[in-house]
């Protein structure tokens, strides 16, 4: 019935409809036949869902019209075109990508060398640890320096061992972590020392962060500190760490303390356990010893249960209940 | 009478609002428990002969604080979880004092919890799925411990709760999120993606089944100091998903004063900035809001000359309310036609059809010609809003001048004059509500 009240439009029809950008961009991911043409245009002039479907569906081609096409996006367009065109240079074939691939990591703009090193980590060839190299300096972000290292540690990159070596003295605590899982996972046991000397050098949240990067590495490469000829350096910084002024200091020097089967590094832990004046940080002390099953943690155990400090005698008790329900589940 | 509920849970305080069906969202201040800007410390006062007191109430109760636990959302989420504190011989955990507060907090209401037709509570970004998981499961078990049904809670990310309160939300735009912590001069930054627009809130019982939905790419504590690199940070992630620093959002929530160095700092790069000066009380407000605009794109139904329907697009995806749309002259399809109908169709944005793009301007613009009808009407048997035609008329003579708006509940409103007379046939009337 409604059907029959349905106008008539005066004027001429216009049927045209607009397509939101994230519309036009699934729209583009999917059409073939694309011509290379509109997707330059769509790389230049889109927003950026339409920029980084055009980017990709370019890079998926990877026949020499659409390297042309990105070579010349890369020199005449918008830095965040260029951006997205960076971001997929690690699709094309390495050796045909050459000229772009220093287009993009010479670019004006920061944010283009970093779409650059983003696709560098997923190429294999040798070089492109080199070209990370060549950039780790002039990386702002501590999170993507700290991903470079992680990166050529992962890719055996040893050649760029002075500057992981170099990055123990980042500003950045992430990248001092990411500098001592480095080295040891390049270096092994070879690392201890150099880490050992940065531990003792750095301060704060820098110092806690390399006694962290120590514990991790070394557990899970599982290397035996106490075996290795530099563990009295270690066990040194230990020394002087578990004393620290700062408590983020002496919680990530308990990890490794406990974690180090040596008579020495229990008896530093011990001590430490002992003068800690902090009953928070002693409560942790204690919650490590437990949970990584300290020679001394038992006795530590018995003595917290029995302690005036609310956090310590807590802790204690929560600790006990559980390793008692754990008994009685055995 | 049903309400929606929305429960703003930050680390140091936590807010409530509420929409009653059909009406706007009103902040709740609970006399007792709320402080003067009406947020509700995450604090809950554990009386020796057993009562509970939350917020401000549990702050004043206990000076000395060793009956009192403070900023319980955040011991949820620590690592190594805090060790129960002992109080009268019970062991106080912290998923023992979170389901305590939640349960206090809830039943200090002044409408019962069987009038609450949905539940909807913030959730921060977390980068670990684990802790985020913990989290849900914490809210999953303190809001089903009080019987409200599973299908009634929700959750929404603090992200989407503050862009909507911003007016900078859209969806799954990527965004940094910079939230002042409770401590002075620290700020936690998250990069992260808003949500999509069909899914800005997940039902909780559904979400920790498929996973929590809101992750972040990276979350951070810094000062005014390591903003900088905090900054540099999310440009790396940017980069990594192919972004360029205009294409992101800035939100930050906290105290003005404390927004303004870190603007500055971001001047240069960003594409839109929000700054919620009422913190938490603002989230909570943000979650009972809707998209600022259209999901969908709409267009009114006409004949061709042809005898078939098209539809004449009226409103594309995106656009924002209250809007003037466009004026249509319409015409009379037979003669002494008594009225013209105003069917609309909700666009099918996969419709077939031939693409043009043009460059003008050097920004990108897309428009689709479409093959064939592809539009759902949404009205047609309503039924739908018709326009009395004067008579006589004949067919094909133009003689309805139509000027639609968008309002700011979303309902299209058609104002319709007789193009012979002058003469208004209908002022401002309602045709449907567009989502």
């Amino acid at each position: 019935m409604s059907q029959s009240y349905a106008p008539l439009l005066a004027e001429t029809p216009d049927r045209a409809r607009q397509l939101s950008d994230a519309q036009f961009a699934q729209r583009l991911y999917h059409l073939e036949n694309v011509s290379t043409e509109v997707l330059r245009a769509a790389l230049c002039y889109g927003q950026r869902a339409v920029r980084r479907s055009a980017a990709e569906s370019l890079a998926q081609r990877a026949d020499s019209e659409a390297i042309a096409a990105l070579s010349d996006v890369l020199s005449r367009c918008t830095p965040a075109a260029r951006a997205a065109a960076a971001r997929q240079l690690s699709a094309l074939d390495w050796e045909d990508a050459q000229m772009l691939w220093s287009a993009a990591l010479a670019d004006s703009d920061a944010q283009v060398r970093m779409a650059a090193i983003h696709a560098l980590f997923e190429v294999d060839a040798p070089e492109a640890l080199d070209l990370l190299a060549e950039q780790f300096n002039a990386v702002r972000s501590p999170r993507l320096r700290a991903a470079i290292l992680e990166h050529w540690a992962e890719r055996g990159g040893v050649m760029h061992l002075d500057l992981v070596r170099a990055a123990l003295d980042d500003p950045s605590p992430q990248v001092c972590h990411a500098a001592a899982t480095a080295m040891l996972d390049l270096l092994a046991e070879s690392a201890l020392a150099p880490l050992a000397q940065a531990a003792q050098r750095r301060q704060g949240e820098a110092k806690a962060a390399i006694l962290r990067g120590i514990f991790n590495a070394t557990n899970y490469l599982g290397i035996q500190i106490a075996e290795s000829a530099d563990c009295d350096a270690i066990l040194d910084a230990l020394a002087d760490a578990l004393h620290d002024s700062e408590p983020e200091v002496r919680r990530a020097a308990t990890w490794l303390a406990v974690w180090i089967r040596h008579p020495r590094a229990e008896a530093l832990f011990e001590a430490a356990y002992r003068a800690e004046r902090d009953p928070e940080v002693q409560a942790y002390m204690l919650y490590v010893a437990v949970n990584l099953s300290a020679l001394c943690a038992a006795t530590l155990l018995a003595e917290a249960l029995a302690s005036a400090e609310p956090p310590l005698r807590d802790q204690a008790r929560f600790l006990a209940q559980r390793n008692d329900a754990h008994h009685q589940s055995c | 009478m049903g309400y929606t509920l929305a429960l703003a849970l930050g680390k140091a305080s936590c807010a409530l609002a509420y929409r009653e069906r059909g009406a706007q969202p009103q902040l709740l201040h609970l006399p007792a428990l709320s402080a003067p800007d009406g947020s509700i410390p995450t604090a809950l006062y554990v009386a020796a002969d057993g009562d509970l007191r939350v917020g401000q109430a549990a702050l004043l109760a206990d000076a000395e604080r060793r009956r009192c636990f403070q900023r319980i959302p955040e011991a949820i989420c620590a690592q190594p979880e805090p060790a129960p504190r002992q109080l009268d011989g019970a062991a106080w955990d912290v998923r023992t004092v979170g389901r305590a507060f939640i349960s206090a907090l809830l039943s200090a209401l002044p409408f019962p919890l069987s009038q609450i037709e949905r539940l909807l509570v913030s959730m921060p970004h977390f980068e670990s799925a684990h802790v985020a998981t913990r989290y849900a499961r914490w809210l999953h078990e303190s809001l089903t411990a009080l019987a409200l049904p599973e299908a009634r809670l929700h959750i929404m990310s603090e992200l989407d709760a503050a862009a909507l309160r911003g007016g900078v939300w859209s969806a799954q735009a990527p965004a940094i999120f910079a939230q002042a912590e409770p401590e002075p001069n620290v700020f936690s930054v998250t990069f992260a993606q808003m949500a999509p627009a069909a899914r800005l809130n997940a039902r909780l019982d559904q979400a920790l089944r498929q996973g929590v939905p809101f992750a972040s790419l990276m979350t951070e504590r810094c000062t005014p100091q390591t903003f900088a690199a905090a900054l540099e940070d999310c440009f790396a992630y940017a980069a990594d998903q192919a972004l360029y620093p205009t294409d992101l959002t800035f939100i930050y929530l906290g105290e003005a004063s404390a927004a303004s160095p870190l603007f500055r700092a971001t001047e240069r790069s960003w594409g839109a900035h929000a700054a919620l000066e009422t913190g938490i009380c603002a989230l909570a407000e943000g979650m009972l809001q809707s998209p600022p605009y259209l999901l969908n794109s709409y267009g009114l139904r006409y004949r061709t000359p042809e005898g078939d329907f098209a539809y004449l697009e009226l409103a594309p995806s995106g656009t924002p309310f209250p809007r003037a749309l466009r004026t249509v002259r319409l015409a009379a399809a037979y003669d002494d036609q008594p009225m013209l109908e105003c069917v609309i169709g909700m666009l099918d944005p996969q419709a077939k059809g031939q693409i043009t793009l043009s460059a003008a301007g050097g920004a990108l613009a897309c428009t689709l010609e479409p093959s064939e009808i592809g539009a759902i009407a949404l009205n047609e048997f309503a039924p739908p809003l018709c326009i009395p035609v004067p008579q006589p008329v004949r067919a094909a003579e133009p003689c309805v001048e139509a000027a639609f708006r968008l309002d700011a509940q979303r309902q299209l409103r058609v104002t319709a004059a007789d193009l012979r007379t002058g003469r208004l046939l209908l002022e401002d009337a309602i045709v449907t509500t567009l989502h």
